[in-house]
């Protein structure tokens, strides 16, 4: 079996468990503990901490949200792409330009669409 | 070699681009189905090309170009065209006809052509997802309607669950063997084909049930019915035909050019998806009122039919599979045809009982719904007789007497519901929609669509045409595999 290779995924998933509960456990250890009604309370920016779960809520959260995690993970392909450019040679360029441009593409639909415009 | 790739690619992306300004449903709709046209030529010319300079069938372990890819882009190609071209006026008419429709549509048709093509796992599924996703929003592209949002969740959360197994069902393959790319996965199954794993097996079982939800096939099929009934006509005549065959090419890919090896393990497993699908398929949809609900029934009747074929997992069997395949679509397509040219302003067609008296207003569109009918159904001399006989044959000779007692019997419940629409078409009278209106009878014409017609005629025709002449047919299916 190939269970060696795995040993790094294995590490990252172990430091990246540590990294989650090391801040959590030394606030929750070392941090003086003086509670009150508002810092007990849970807070959510912007809203109410308790009311009707039906209450009506922009559709143009989302629409900026989903674009955000777009072209975020646009940059999450560049950064690889730009540090192995020598390696890749002009295939591995000439790809990315390609995926540039079908993104540029939808870019453009949703800005004549008016997708960006909050008014 | 992705020239029929890249036409359809930058037509959707012009439509996507002027759909913005131009709202002209009928232009968009022809730069449509003329970069369809352009595309169907451009695959013929290449398999042509390639065949005549004996070109390799494999680019790169990635990208196949034998016959098998060539037989699924064209059919999907010209079917893409005619359910195009039979959805003009309804998309017109429901004021779904936007850039954006058919800008999805065309990306749809690009992820089918990828999936038709790919020769490595990871190609399959981005193909896989792009088709799903486009058709997701096309479920959803009449919004204000409850019924039509309500189908596209559904079919996106049993989608996404069908992805996640197929997915998974694909990582437990790889961490098995190491290869994604299939002709190595494929000598690498064959070497270790007897002293498989419980890791392998367990793995072939999920890539199957991901694919048994996509081709919609008992006990998977929960999804069919609602999605049928719920979205607009045109995308669901889309998703009966050119995604099914998108779905059957996933089959062949997974099951003939990677799996086969592994065939003890699906092969059982197959067998009962097969038989179940036509017992569930056939029997319930005798229940059904709604056309479209019935239409969903009997689609997944057929496609236990097909895997009735594909369980054998010989060339025979899978091109009489491929055969079976062409003569569900042309006979799905012309039904809905019919249907589609029958949406008046007035009188929308849900119910099958709407199609009361159609013979007396309609002789012409009467006798194609029929043909198509009879054709589903099975009876000489049309095509799905003899795609049905084929399947019959084969398991006769493959000495699985009782799987064909089984199929023809509930064939016989399932021509039941067939039958029923013929005596609503051709001995019910004519009812008029409203008491008020007694003018207004359900079976209108939309409008005179001559090209829609004459598309519809053509279906029909090549129904009968094709039961009556299938050597053709059947030669060229039995050289594909």
């Amino acid at each position: 079996m190939l269970l060696k290779e795995y040993l790094p995924i294995v590490v990252f998933i172990a430091l990246g468990i540590g990294f989650g509960l090391v801040p959590l456990l030394a606030g929750f250890l070392i941090a003086p503990s003086r509670p009150n009604k508002a810092k007990e309370s849970p807070y959510e920016c912007g809203f109410e901490a308790i009311e009707t779960g039906r209450a009506p809520f922009d559709l143009r959260f989302y629409l900026v949200a989903i674009l955000f995690i777009l072209f975020d993970l646009e940059t999450a392909f560049l950064f690889p792409w730009a540090v192995s450019l020598r390696k890749i040679s002009s295939l591995g360029f000439f790809s990315m330009l390609f995926f540039l441009g079908l993104l540029l593409i939808g870019f453009l639909y949703e800005w004549c669409k008016g997708a960006l415009e909050w008014e | 070699m992705w020239i029929p790739e890249g036409i359809v690619l930058l037509a959707a992306i012009i439509i996507l681009l002027t759909g913005l300004r131009l709202k002209n449903a009928k232009l968009l709709a022809g730069l449509a189905r003329f970069s369809l046209l352009l595309t169907m030529l451009a695959t013929i010319l290449i398999k042509t090309y390639s065949w005549k300079h004996h070109l390799d069938t494999l680019i790169s372990e990635l990208w196949f170009m034998d016959h098998i890819a060539f037989v699924m882009k064209l059919t999907i190609e010209i079917t893409a065209w005619f359910v195009l071209g039979l959805g003009v006026h309804y998309t017109q008419h429901e004021d779904i006809g936007s850039g954006e429709y058919y800008a999805l549509t065309l990306f749809a048709v690009l992820g089918m052509l990828i999936v038709a093509s790919a020769a490595h796992f990871m190609v399959l599924f981005v193909g896989l997802e792009l088709f799903s996703l486009a058709i997701y929003a096309l479920v959803a592209s009449q919004c204000h309607i409850s019924i039509g949002i309500e189908a596209a969740i559904k079919y996106f959360v049993t989608g996404a669950l069908a992805s996640g197994l197929l997915l998974y069902g694909i990582s437990l393959i790889y961490g098995a063997t190491g290869q994604l790319a299939f002709v190595p996965l494929m000598q690498d199954l064959g070497v270790i084909a007897n002293g498989h794993s419980l890791l392998i097996s367990f793995g072939v079982i999920c890539i199957l049930v991901g694919v048994a939800f996509k081709l919609g096939v008992a006990p998977f099929h929960m999804w069919v019915p609602d999605i049928y009934e719920g979205a607009p006509l045109s995308v669901m005549l889309w998703i009966a035909t050119t995604a099914k065959i998108a779905a059957f090419a996933i089959l062949v890919r997974l099951l003939w050019n990677v799996l086969a090896p592994l065939g003890s393990i699906w092969q059982p497993l197959v067998q009962f998806l097969a038989l179940l699908s036509i017992l569930v398929g056939n029997t319930a949809a005798i229940a059904q009122s709604n056309f479209q609900r019935m239409l969903a029934y009997s689609s997944i009747a057929h496609m236990g039919y097909l895997l009735l074929a594909v369980q054998l997992n010989t060339e025979s069997a899978w091109s009489v599979a491929l055969f079976y395949m062409l003569s569900y679509v042309i006979g799905t397509l012309t039904a809905v045809a019919v249907i589609l040219l029958l949406q008046h302003k007035h009188a929308h067609i849900k119910q099958i009982n709407d199609l009361c008296g159609l013979h007396q207003r309609h002789p012409w569109l009467a006798f194609i719904l029929l043909l198509a009918m009879f054709s589903l159904a099975g009876v000489p001399p049309l095509l799905g007789f003899m795609a049905k006989w084929q399947i019959v044959q084969m398991l006769i000779e493959q000495q699985q007497i009782g799987y064909a007692i089984t199929a023809m019997l509930l064939t016989i419940v399932g021509a039941y519901y067939y039958l029923r629409i013929i005596k609503v078409i051709y001995f019910d009278d004519l009812q008029p929609l409203d008491p008020a209106k007694p003018n207004i009878y359900p079976p209108a014409l939309l409008a005179v669509q001559p090209t829609a017609s004459i598309m519809a005629a053509l279906c029909g025709g090549s129904l009968l045409f094709l039961g009556i002449f299938p050597a053709q047919l059947l030669q060229f299916c039995l050289q594909v595999f």
